[in-house]
């Protein structure tokens, strides 16, 4: 009943797409004159400005020959005239459809979504997705959060989002004349085509979403329920896939704004500015998502690391090192109106780059922890879908290039044009690299020269000197002012700063390291200075600084935790002690422990720093009984200063055990940098002036 | 020729240093820092020295597994069907770690030619192989 409810509710949605989608675009090439574009016989340039004599449209370029070629609206003559009315009534009608289609979709992806939920909650196992993914015993956070924890449902989870974000862009951007806010107040007709661009990615989703991996199969007869995997088992699952999908898929929003207003030359301020809003908010979210990723990954593997370069990381990183290039370089659209070509071009990677991120986890081509489990054929169909949406965004960036114009504006070197420049280029470059040591070992697969993998120390290795850099320019960026800013000032600003940033992190480091570490007293001494210098605009532009102090403590919190973290492995028994750093860990005794779905085993230590009691902590081996799947539970003890992380190894004998003990200080620094970041975001779009 | 062009050239000559410089670096990087993914028969076959990093992939063979009484060292050994490694690794091993199953493990060979491994990996997922030892396998099983 469920599941037949289920599947028409997807079928509607995937009706209701093909309206939003297919419609108003139809709509838009009928009337070609809207976006088709046609030289206009009647400029008059003077120097380099000039206004168009068809369409009273003001021209402002840097070169006579993009002036000659700018395009003209309706030519006057009568004949055409009364068409292009036909027309306008065409595509009127058309396009009217767009906003009932996208309510509609968004009312059945809604009742979809929780009908399955409905279905985990009740234990409907007749349902296949629903009996691979939980059982009656699973706790209801788990089942709850479970809808995701599969293939099917967070494809599900991925088209949930995009609709929120679908009637987020709807209800924020409307086309009264009477919203004071020029970013908010859009053409009927860009809206439309903005809600198109939603529509086909939705359509193209939601047929991958019916067509290969549909939630709603059903088996002949009820099966037997195989319980969601151990390592899912963890209120990470709660929020982090939810946070990383919305930032993902918000970046769709970002990318269907900016193409609606490329095909319809409208690359102006308020783009920039609405385009900017829905990038940070974005961007918002996914760092949440990958800090969140980042600490569970942390708390569950067993291994105390929070980063791995693991592929599907990377996946989520690349969006969000071109997403922060696209906030920076959309600074530079909306104030300055240059860098706007490089701004599209950001937008269309960024949303491609989510989409690679999709498609390299679920196609079974990558060997990873995080991957699901999947038959090549979707793979297929997710890579002719991305590079379908690829090739047409770049083909019509590239049409429509020579009509997208920028300000004639020149900056000196040291401005905070250059800084922000700067700033998209390294973080492309960053970009890149790490795209390039993801994709390297699947490059030389599909050639057949071999099978290799590229590890961490690749990845640390390029990307050390571009956050040194990235550093040093944030830390002269912000000071400087639009188009020439003194040298001498920015000196005097900071010199003493720098000296006093120097000084303070020389002696950390020494006194923590004895030893004379370059890098690292290099890279906290910019922290610092980062942090210093951009302290003073708290009041003026809080989420500047919120964000980028956030940076420069999550770089201070990596930094410190790999060259002060201890650990050991041990062979213990019941009555020894290890010491790591000032604390002493006494292994006391086990017992046996039974929980909802598993049965396992709980290792009592206490730990002693300087013959006072901190904490006891209660590692366990769970057998989950169901997939009869071994897993270690970590236990942590958290502070801001330092974490106590203990992780069960295996039994040795009757008595002994082997360990894994680890002393990390400063570690929780670097969730915390994640989280001020994304509440700088937060405050930027909060208390931006509009 | 006026400022705007003598700008631009700049500008192209420094992207130009700046994109090579890059290329150049992570090109160095990646060639550091590439691990070969190998099977035992391709270790034997091809004479590696002492100290280069290698990875190794296999099955780990039934009852070859000896936990050392006193400390943590566990000796195994690394097959696929073909030729056998003797492994040595001290550490704790992850959960996944079977005898029968699949697993990769990072290291050096010694002197003796044990593989000294610093690595032990096991996916999530028990009956994990990288593909291209799954490939050989099924080639050659018997």
């Amino acid at each position: 009943m469920i599941a037949l409810a289920g599947k028409t509710a997807l079928w509607f949605a995937f009706l209701f797409a093909f309206l939003q989608g297919v419609l108003p675009i139809l709509g838009s090439l009928v009337v070609a004159r809207k976006l088709k574009f046609r030289r206009c016989e009647e400029i008059k340039v003077s120097s380099l400005r000039g206004t168009c004599a068809a369409c009273d449209e003001a021209i402002q370029t840097t070169s006579t020959w993009i002036a000659s070629s700018h395009a003209a609206h309706v030519p006057r003559n009568d004949e055409t005239l009364i068409s292009s009315q036909r027309q306008n009534v065409i595509y009127a009608y058309l396009s009217a459809v767009a906003r009932p289609a996208a309510l509609g979709q968004f009312i059945c992806i809604i009742i979809a979504y929780l009908l399955l939920t409905i279905a985990f909650v009740t234990n409907d196992f007749s349902i296949i997705y629903v009996a691979t993914n939980s059982h009656p015993a699973l706790p209801l956070m788990y089942r709850l959060a479970g809808v995701w924890g599969g293939h099917e449902g967070s494809i599900l989870l991925w088209i949930v989002m995009l609709n929120i974000w679908t009637m987020a862009f709807l209800y924020t951007v409307r086309p009264e004349e009477r919203t004071q806010c020029a970013s908010r107040r859009v053409d009927d007709s860009t809206r439309s085509l903005t809600l198109a661009i939603f529509g086909l990615i939705n359509f193209c989703f939601l047929a991958f979403l019916i067509f290969t991996s549909n939630p709603f199969l059903t088996a002949a007869q009820p099966l037997i329920p195989q319980d969601l995997n151990p390592l899912l088992q963890d209120p990470g699952l709660v929020i982090h896939p939810p946070m990383l999908y919305a930032g993902y898929v918000g970046f769709s929003a970002a990318f269907a704004i900016t193409l609606a207003a490329l095909l319809q030359n409208q690359l102006n301020t308020a783009w920039a500015k609405r385009t900017r809003l829905f990038a940070i908010a974005a961007w918002c979210f996914l760092t949440l998502g990958i800090t969140l990723g980042s600490w569970w990954a942390y708390r569950v593997l067993g291994w105390g690391g929070f980063w791995f370069w693991d592929p599907v990381e990377n996946a989520s990183l690349l969006p969000w090192l071109s997403g922060t290039a696209l906030i920076h370089t959309l600074i530079l659209a909306e104030k300055r109106q240059i860098a706007v070509r490089w701004a599209v071009f950001l937008a269309i990677v960024t949303f491609a780059l989510s989409l690679l991120g999709t498609f390299l986890v679920r196609s079974g081509i990558l060997i990873s922890s995080h991957t699901f489990a999947n038959d090549p054929a979707r793979g297929v169909f997710l890579l002719i879908l991305l590079g379908l949406l690829l090739f047409i965004s770049l083909i019509i960036f590239l049409w429509r290039l020579p009509h997208i114009t920028s300000s004639p504006v020149s900056f000196s070197f040291l401005s905070r044009e250059t800084g922000l420049l700067m700033n998209s280029g390294l973080l492309f470059t960053a970009m890149l690299t790490v795209l390039l040591g993801t994709l390297y070992p699947l490059i030389f697969d599909a050639l057949h020269l071999g099978a290799i993998s590229v590890g961490p120390p690749y990845f640390n290795q390029v990307m050390f000197p571009l956050a040194l850099i990235t550093l040093i320019i944030m830390m002269i960026g912000p000071l400087c002012a639009w188009q020439k800013q003194s040298a001498k000032l920015i000196w005097q600003q900071s010199a003493k700063k720098i000296a006093i940033s120097f000084v303070v992190a020389f002696i950390l480091i020494f006194s923590i390291t004895q030893h004379f570490n370059l890098a690292a007293i290099l890279i906290m001494t910019l922290s610092f200075c980062v942090i210093t210098n951009v302290i003073s605009f708290l009041k003026l532009q809080p989420g500047m600084t919120l964000a980028h102090t956030g940076f420069a403590i999550l770089l201070i919190g990596i930094l410190l935790s790999s060259t002060l973290n201890q650990e050991r492995n041990v062979r213990i028994h019941p009555g020894s002690s290890v010491t790591l750093g000032p604390y002493q860990f006494i292994f006391l005794d086990t017992q046996s422990v039974i929980g909802p779905n598993y049965r396992g085993i709980r290792a009592a230590f206490d730990v002693i720093k300087n013959t006072h009691h901190v904490i006891n902590l209660y590692p366990e081996k769970r057998i989950y009984t169901v997939r009869e799947m071994i897993m270690t539970k970590v236990d942590i003890h958290p502070g801001i200063f330092r974490d106590l992380y203990i992780a069960l190894g295996q039994p040795l004998n009757e008595t002994d055990w082997s360990v894994r003990i680890y002393y990390k200080p400063f570690v929780r620094w670097i969730w915390f940098g994640g989280l001020l970041m994304m509440l700088g975001g937060i405050l930027s779009i909060t208390r931006g002036k509009t | 020729m006026n400022y705007i062009h003598k700008r631009r050239i700049t500008y192209v000559i420094l992207f130009m240093i700046g994109l090579t410089t890059g290329a150049s670096l992570i090109f160095y990087a990646l060639k550091q820092n590439l691990n070969a993914f190998l099977t035992p028969s391709q270790i034997q076959a091809a004479h590696l020295s002492h100290d280069d990093e290698i990875r190794l992939g296999g099955l780990v063979k039934k009852n070859s597994l000896k936990q050392d009484a006193q400390t943590l060292t566990v000796h195994f050994v690394m097959t696929d069907y073909q030729q056998d490694i003797n492994v040595q690794y001290t550490g704790v091993l992850p959960d996944l770690f079977r005898e029968g199953k699949g697993a990769i493990v990072e290291g050096k060979i010694n002197a003796q030619g044990i593989f000294v491994a610093h690595q032990v990996l096991a996916k999530h997922d028990e009956n994990y192989m990288p593909p291209s030892v799954a490939a050989k396998i099924r080639n050659k099983k018997i």
